[in-house]
């Protein structure tokens, strides 16, 4: 099929920005010579493997490690009570709930939750050490999800949460940790004066971010006190800082050296073998290195969370959406803080209802504790959001697209948490899918569908450092804080490439460790491309001025004189004939040595307006009504990004999310026994979308700059997940005519909707 | 004179109103603003006189990270929301 151009509105156009250079860790990737946490090797090192509970929810009566004092194979053996003492306090709550999650003191709240670890020449005998360790566990009742959690079930998780803050109808407030309730205009009058109303309730299954590397940590606690860390993260400094937490030491004491990343979408912020890796180095004096195997990965870190959502949506004949109301049980896993409160935000944050009430609890289960995975929290709600606006359009006759355009959010309507959306890609989101070549191709075959679906994420910004060192030879060293994700360096390089007239491949980006670089905040929240951009943006400014300033010393004129055009340094406009009051960026760099010393330039920043991101995808499923297998025939995404900095990355963002957003729909999920042991936790049975599974994903750039980004970047990350599984779930009805309320879509829930159906 | 949204878990009483203007051009003296007419507000958003971990001030529609130093006009909206974190 041939398309135009797969950007639209773009507007300003750039010599580096907007281009397509190959990125700057490419080379070693394909190599083989990229360096990942489990690369890592030095003198002494020696590893780490933690005893993990078999139960889901058990006390712990005792732990004995007896028999592994004085066996020679074994150098470290660690328990809670290797961990610092706490003092009393209410903050101490947040710390328990760390601490036990890294290794647990009093309880056990999910199978693979950690109870010991040990250390010892080779990986293989400090696997079979473990079994050497003795617990006496109490076992309890399990309960692992948010519905049972809250209506069915009264085992109590912790004794310490008790929300009051409820709605009547709950049964068992004592597992909820937190409630977050928005409220805009008079939802009960506001549903009086609909025409139609639809109301459903949706579950969804916990879903893992499914990154290739599973986490890993090597430590290093040297006798002056100091701890370095290195392993794959997001997060650096946040690592840093909630490990110091952990161990109750200052974050000085501590440098966290990132390695490249195999995967993270989130999920990897949160330390797991770090502290535990520590204490081990601590006792032994040697450098520990902990490499989770996969089952350890899916059962023990931070998945996405199931959920309960039940959602009233209304409008009047005319197709305006005059009420809105939902209630969202995320599932926190084993400890407090699921992302329900982005749930809550981004459910009806598309649209532009004029009354409507969210309730949002973050309840405990018997799970690993959820970590962030892409745009998290909202997945799920526009699963449930995306297919009741589907059915009112139906019901009131309407196409569904010319009814989101009708109510879609735009610049200055107040978001469902209050503030109001400043200028925002809605309405251009929404056109370039009304125009687009899919949405307009007839679709007549038997049992294939095409459904459609919008979405909004908020995006984030953050602190970030930034530092450009100039070579003699014209060269830049750029030194950032933000670990590379997606192709990051290379989108952060051609921004200061932009600023200083040199091409992409003149900038050098290294990603550094935390003692060298500058506070920055995680790879998160599609955050880098505009915070980090925006850093090396202000370095490359600070830089320019520094350059032009020796141009001045070297001319001998005042600097307000020089400008700096098209890589030239010029002694200005009176001298710009005359070739000896020229000089290049090179023909300046060589100079520096004579004329001062070297150059840095340097940049911090707080990081704030970041714009937020509007997308819609339309797809095309085929349906055997036999089997109950979906087939993804077709699939375009279109997504406001502000300014696409390296286009290809972009794209890849956009299709990656696509897929993951495919898979959450599709097949993905932790199939829990009633024990709440997970039962297909590899990846054979836990069943991820192989390209086999997928059509080519189309995108479509929309670019709506953000004024509060010099070149008007968003972010791009995240929200291309959140709309496949309404969009797939609108296609299958489209296709055999039932409406699926259950994710995952699998087989055998879609064979169970066509049955039902038939009833 | 800004207004402070004052959204359900920042109300201590359901007759509270939804919004509530005070005098005040940084989010420090807005703060002790709302707090001589609803004594209370002030904990609930502060710890060691700091904005609370997983609180974000939100000003005219956008994150601001100065803390009780970010700076107001007399027209803005400020918001007091739970801080989120992305994942990718």
């Amino acid at each position: 099929m041939n398309y135009e151009s797969n950007i639209v509105l773009s507007e300003n156009q750039y010599k580096v920005v907007g281009t397509r250079p190959v990125r700057h860790d490419g080379v070693d990737k394909v190599t083989g010579r990229a360096l990942y946490g489990a690369d890592i090797h030095m003198p002494q090192l020696i590893y780490g493997k933690i005893l993990r509970s078999p139960h889901a929810h058990a006390r712990i009566l005792s732990i004995n490690v007896d028999k592994l004092i004085d066996n020679p194979l074994i150098e470290a053996v660690v328990t809670c009570s290797d961990l610092p003492e706490m003092e009393p306090g209410q903050e101490n709550a947040s710390l328990k709930y760390l601490r036990d999650n890294v290794i647990a003191s009093d309880k056990v709240l999910y199978k693979g939750q950690p109870v010991a670890a040990v250390a010892a020449k080779s990986s293989h005998d400090a696997e079979e050490a473990l079994t050497l360790i003795e617990v006496e566990y109490e076992i309890l009742n399990p309960v692992t999800t948010a519905y049972e959690s809250i209506y069915e079930n009264t085992t109590v998780i912790h004794e310490d949460l008790n929300t009051t803050e409820t709605y009547a109808s709950i049964r068992n407030p004592r597992n909820i940790a937190s409630h977050i309730q928005h409220s805009i205009g008079d939802v009960y009058k506001g549903f009086e004066e609909c025409d139609v109303t639809v109301e459903k309730e949706f579950h969804t299954k916990t879903v893992h971010q499914g990154y290739i590397e599973p986490h890993n940590a090597t430590a290093f606690w040297n006798k002056d006190g100091r701890l370095t860390i290195w392993r794959s993260t997001q997060g650096p400094f946040e690592v840093r800082e909630t490990t110091a937490r952990i161990l109750n030491i200052d974050v000085s004491s501590i440098k966290v050296v990132p390695l490249e990343i195999g995967g993270g979408f989130g999920g990897k912020f949160d330390p797991y073998g770090d502290p535990v890796a520590a204490l081990l180095s601590k006792k032994s004096g040697k450098p520990v290195k902990i490499v989770m195997s996969r089952s350890e990965d899916l059962e023990s870190t931070g998945p996405t969370p199931g959920s309960y959502i039940k959602i009233r949506i209304g409008a009047n004949t005319d197709g305006r959406i005059l009420a809105a109301e939902a209630l969202l049980a995320y599932e926190a896993g084993a400890y407090p803080g699921s992302p329900v409160d982005s749930g809550a935000l981004c459910i009806f944050a598309a649209y532009d209802i004029p009354n409507l009430e969210i309730n949002g609890y973050d309840v405990v289960v018997n799970k690993p504790k959820t970590a962030a995975y892409r745009a998290p929290g909202a997945t799920n709600a526009a699963f449930a959001t995306e297919t009741v606006i589907d059915e009112i359009a139906e019901k009131l006759n309407i196409d569904s697209l010319d009814l989101r355009i009708k109510n879609a959010a735009k610049e200055g309507t107040r978001r469902p948490d209050g503030p109001i959306h400043p200028k925002i890609g809605s309405l251009e989101v929404l056109k370039a899918m009304k125009e687009h070549h899919h949405f307009n191709t007839p679709i007549n075959k038997p049992n294939e569908g095409r459904g459609i679906a919008i979405g909004y994420w908020m995006n984030g910004g953050g602190p970030a450092s930034c530092t450009l060192q100039v070579n003699y030879d014209g060269t830049i060293n750029l030194n950032e804080g933000s670990p590379d994700i997606g192709g990051t360096r290379t989108s952060v390089a051609m921004q200061a490439a932009e600023v200083l007239g040199l091409q992409a491949e003149d900038i050098f980006p290294s990603v550094l460790d935390t003692d060298a670089i500058g506070y920055t905040s995680g790879t998160g929240g599609s955050s880098v491309t505009f915070k980090t951009g925006r850093a090396a943006y202000d370095a490359a400014l600070d830089l320019k001025r520094k350059l032009m300033s020796r141009a001045a010393r070297i001319w001998d004129v005042d600097i307000t004189l020089v400008a700096y055009q098209n890589g030239e340094f010029i002694a200005g406009i009176d001298h710009a004939s005359n070739p000896e009051q020229h000089m290049t960026f090179r023909e300046l760099a060589e100079q520096l040595e004579d004329t001062g010393g070297p150059i840095t330039g340097s940049a911090n920043t707080n990081g704030e307006g970041e714009g937020g991101a509007f997308a819609g995808c339309i797809v095309d499923a085929k349906v055997d009504p036999e089997t109950g297998k979906v087939d993804i025939t077709r699939f375009t995404i279109i997504q406001d990004v502000g300014k696409a900095i390296h286009p290809s990355y972009v794209e890849g963002q956009m299709q990656g999310g696509s897929v993951q957003g495919i898979g959450w729909a599709m097949n993905e999920e932790y199939i829990m026994d009633n024990k709440g042991h997970m039962m297909n936790s590899n990846l054979l049975d836990y069943r991820m979308p192989t390209s086999l599974d997928i059509p080519m994903i189309d995108t479509v750039i929309v670019e709506v700059p953000n004024p509060r980004h010099p070149y008007g970047v968003r972010g791009v990350g995240e929200v291309s997940i959140i709309m496949p599984p309404a969009a797939i779930a609108n296609a299958i009805y489209q296709a055999v005519g039932i409406r699926l309320n259950n994710l995952p879509m699998n087989p055998e829930t879609v064979m169970k909707g066509i049955w039902s159906s038939q009833e | 004179m800004p207004v402070v949204f004052l959204t359900p878990n920042l109300k201590k009483l359901e007759s509270q109103p939804t919004k509530i203007i005070v005098d005040g051009l940084s989010i420090k003296s807005v703060i002790d603003n709302v707090e001589k007419i609803y004594p209370g507000f002030k904990d609930k958003l502060l710890a060691n006189n700091r904005i609370k971990r997983g609180i974000s001030i939100v000003v005219d529609g956008e994150v601001r990270r100065s803390g009780l130093l970010s700076r107001v006009s007399e027209t803005s909206e400020i918001h007091f929301l739970s801080a989120i974190s992305g994942g990718a």
